[in-house]
C-alpha cells in the first residue's frame, strides 16, 4: 500500500530528523544542550565530535572522565588514537580547561581560549569546537554564578572566532539555574528533541516542540529582543509541534510590546490547527513559504 | 393549549433552560410534532436552530415552506460526529442569539438509530450534561426527538434519565426518572469493553512522548489510517499523555487496537478528572491551561472518558468508515 509505504518512510525521515535535530552545531554555535533523564548523551556527545572531524576542525573535550568519553568514540566507530596523536582531538580535565595556575581568573582564562582559537587556526584547522558536561565541569569554578559569567564571555568569544562550544548541562542538576543559563547562550539551545538556533535574524525551530521542552522554548523566546517590533519564528524544520508548544509562542507574544508581533514562518500543518481550535488565531501571524 | 401553558410558566423572563424528549414514532410523528414546536417559535420571532440529519431537514424545510427561512438548520451527522462538540454548538447559537426578554429555541437528534454502543454511551452523556451546561444559562428551550420505533427500549429509558421534560404526541409532562448529571457522575461512569488481551502497548514517562508518538504513527500505518487522519490522532494521544504526565502521577500506559468502526486508543493514568464539562468549554484565548481536551474533542470522531479515585481511562476513537 503506497499510504503504509509513505508512513514508514515517513517515520524513518523522523529518525533522521531526531538525530540532525540535535547534534548539528552551526560554526560560530555556543549551545545550552540540555539532557534529561533517559537521555542518549553518549550519541549527541559522538555525533557532535563526529561532525568536527569531517569538517577537518579540532576537536577539545573537557570531560573529567576521559576514559568514558574515549570509549563512547570508540563505540562510535570513530578512530580517536591516531586522532590524539595528530592533535586534531584534544581531552582535558576540567582544572586544565577552567582554571589558570590552579585559581580561577576569568579575563586570563577567556585570552588563553582565544588564544588557543588563533593558535589552532595558524595550524590550519578552520575552527575549534568544544564540549563540555557542565554537571562535571561546575566542579572546577567558585559558584554557578562564576560558570555563568564564564559562559557569557565564552558566547562572546564564539561571535568574535571561529569557535563553537556544546555545554550539557544536566536538566535535574541545573533545575533552578536553566533560565540564566540559557540566557548565556542566546544563540542556540537544545535537547534530545529539539533544537533552538538565531539564524540571520530569525530563531530556527528543528525538531519536536512539545510538553518535554515548551518551557526551554519559551525561555529562550523570552531572551530574544525583537528586531523591527517583531519576533519572527522560523519553524519549516519542525516535525512535531503540540498544544504546549503552541502555548510558548502565544505567551511569547503576550510579553511583547504591544505593537509587536510574533510572526510564525514555514508552518507544520498541526499549527494552524492548534491556532484555531483554541482561539489564537489573533495572538501570533502566521505565514507559509517565505525563503530562509 | 396546555403546552403554551406550560412554556409560560418555564420559559418566560426569570425562567430556566427547559430539556425536553419528543419521543415519536416515525417520520410523520417526527414531522408533526417538530413543526409544531418550530412553528410556534416562528410565531413568537424566535431564533431557532434545528440540528438534524439532512435527511430531516429536507422533510422539515419542504412542511415549514415560507416558513424555513426563518430557521437555521445544521446537520447532525457533522455538528454531532464527535457528540462532545454539541454543546459548545448549542452555546454559540444561544450567546449569538439571546438577548433581554427574548428566548430562543432549538431541536436537536444526536441520536439514531446507526450510532455504535460506544456513540450510544457518549450521546446519552451528551443529553445529561445540557442540563449541567445550561443550568445556569438564560432560559431557552431545547427538545430532542427520539424515533421510539427504531431505537431499543434502553435507549428510551435513557432519554427518560436525561431530559427533565418528556412530550409525545399528546401531552407534555416532568419526567418522573430525571436524574441531574452531577448525581450520575456523568461522562466519567460507565462501562467500556475491555480491550482485546492481545492490543499492543506502551507506558510513557519521565517527561518524554516522543517515543509513544512514535509508537502511534507505526501502529495507526499498519491499520491504514489515511495520513492526516494519522497526524490528527498522534497529536490527540499527545494532549490526553500530556494530561498524563501534568496531572496523572507522571506516567502513563498507552493501547492500540482496531474495532469494527476503526482505531481505538486508550490512555490510563493515576490522575482524576474533576470537571464534567472538560473538553466542552470553547477555549476564549485568556486561560493557559485546559485546552487539550477540547482540541482532542475536535480531532477525534469519539472520546470516551472513565475517571474516578482509581484513575482515569481515556479511549480516542478515530473512525476508519
Amino acid at each position: 500500500m503506497p499510504a503504509v509505504r509513505s508512513r514508514a518512510v515517513r517515520a524513518l525521515d523522523r529518525d533522521v530528523a531526531h538525530v540532525d535535530s540535535t547534534s548539528a552545531v552551526l560554526p560560530g554555535q555556543h549551545v545550552c544542550s540540555i539532557v534529561r533523564h533517559g537521555d542518549r548523551l553518549a550519541d549527541r556527545v559522538v555525533a557532535w565530535a563526529r561532525e568536527g572531524f569531517a569538517a577537518g576542525e579540532r576537536v577539545v573535550c573537557v570531560d573529567g572522565e576521559r576514559d568514558e568519553f574515549l570509549q563512547w568514540l570508540a563505540d562510535g566507530g570513530v578512530d580517536y588514537p591516531s586522532l590524539l596523536a595528530d592533535g586534531s582531538l584534544v581531552v582535558v580535565r576540567p582544572e586544565d580547561a577552567y582554571l589558570v595556575d590552579g585559581a580561577f581568573d576569568l579575563d586570563r582564562r577567556i585570552a588563553l581560549q582565544g588564544a588557543f582559537v588563533k593558535q589552532s587556526v595558524a595550524d590550519g584547522y578552520p575552527a575549534v569546537r568544544m564540549s563540555s558536561r557542565a554537571v562535571v565541569a561546575v566542579g572546577a569554578f567558585p559558584d554557578i554564578a562564576a560558570l555563568v559569567e564564564y559562559e557569557t564571555r565564552f558566547e562572546a568569544l564564539c561571535q568574535e572566532l571561529p569557535v563553537s562550544g556544546l555545554c550539557i548541562y544536566d536538566s535535574d542538576a541545573f533545575l533552578d539555574e536553566l533560565p540564566q543559563l540559557t540566557a548565556s547562550h542566546p544563540r542556540a539551545v537544545a535537547d534530545d528533541q529539539l533544537r533552538c538556533w538565531m539564524e540571520r535574524g530569525r530563531v530556527r525551530l528543528a525538531g519536536e516542540a512539545d510538553v518535554s521542552n515548551a518551557d526551554l522554548v519559551a525561555n529562550v523566546l523570552a531572551h530574544t529582543v525583537p528586531t523591527d517590533g517583531s519576533l519572527v519564528l522560523d519553524v519549516g524544520a519542525l516535525s512535531f509541534i503540540d498544544v504546549a508548544g503552541v502555548s510558548a509562542f502565544v505567551s511569547t507574544a503576550r510579553r511583547l510590546a504591544p505593537a509587536a508581533r510574533v510572526t510564525v514562518v514555514n508552518p507544520p500543518p498541526h499549527l494552524r490547527t492548534i491556532l484555531t481550535a483554541l482561539a489564537w488565531e489573533d495572538e501570533v501571524d502566521v505565514v507559509t513559504g517565505t525563503a530562509t | 393549549m396546555t403546552s403554551t401553558a406550560t412554556l409560560s410558566r418555564d420559559q418566560g423572563p426569570g425562567g430556566v433552560f427547559r430539556h425536553e424528549a419528543l419521543l415519536y414514532r416515525g417520520e410523520r410523528e417526527f414531522a408533526r410534532g417538530v413543526l409544531a414546536f418550530v412553528e410556534d417559535g416562528v410565531r413568537t420571532a424566535e431564533p431557532i436552530l434545528v440540528v438534524v440529519s439532512a435527511r430531516k431537514i429536507a422533510l422539515l424545510r419542504e412542511a415549514l415552506g415560507g416558513d424555513a427561512d426563518r430557521v437555521e438548520f445544521a446537520d447532525m451527522e457533522e455538528v454531532g460526529r464527535n457528540p462532545a462538540r454539541i454543546i459548545p454548538a448549542w452555546r454559540d447559537f444561544v450567546q449569538q442569539h439571546l438577548t433581554e426578554g427574548r428566548t430562543v429555541r432549538g431541536v436537536g437528534e444526536p441520536i439514531h438509530p446507526d450510532r455504535t454502543e460506544a456513540e450510544l454511551a457518549e450521546c446519552h452523556h451528551h443529553e445529561s450534561l445540557l442540563n449541567l451546561a445550561f443550568d445556569d444559562a438564560p432560559a431557552w428551550h431545547l427538545l430532542c426527538p427520539y424515533d421510539v420505533n427504531a431505537l431499543p427500549a434502553s435507549v428510551i429509558d435513557e432519554a427518560h434519565r436525561n431530559h427533565p421534560y418528556i412530550r409525545d404526541q399528546d401531552a407534555e409532562r416532568a419526567s418522573e426518572h430525571y436524574v441531574h448529571a452531577v448525581e450520575r457522575r456523568v461522562p466519567f461512569e460507565g462501562p467500556l469493553p475491555p480491550p482485546p488481551a492481545d492490543a499492543p502497548g506502551v507506558s510513557f514517562g519521565t517527561g518524554r512522548l516522543d517515543g509513544l508518538r512514535g509508537f502511534v504513527y507505526s501502529e495507526a500505518a499498519a491499520a491504514r489510517l489515511p495520513g492526516a487522519r494519522t497526524d490528527d490522532l498522534v497529536l490527540a494521544v499527545n494532549e490526553v499523555a500530556t494530561n498524563s504526565l501534568r496531572y496523572g502521577g507522571g506516567q502513563g500506559m498507552l493501547r492500540m487496537w482496531a474495532d469494527a468502526e476503526g482505531l481505538v486508543c486508550e490512555i490510563r493514568d493515576g490522575g482524576q478528572f474533576a470537571q464534567p464539562l472538560v473538553g466542552r468549554v470553547r477555549p476564549t484565548g485568556e486561560r493557559m491551561g485546559g485546552r487539550g481536551l477540547w482540541l482532542v474533542n475536535q480531532l477525534c470522531d469519539l472520546v470516551q472518558i472513565r475517571s474516578s479515585d482509581e484513575g482515569t481511562v481515556v479511549r480516542l476513537h478515530m473512525w476508519l468508515r
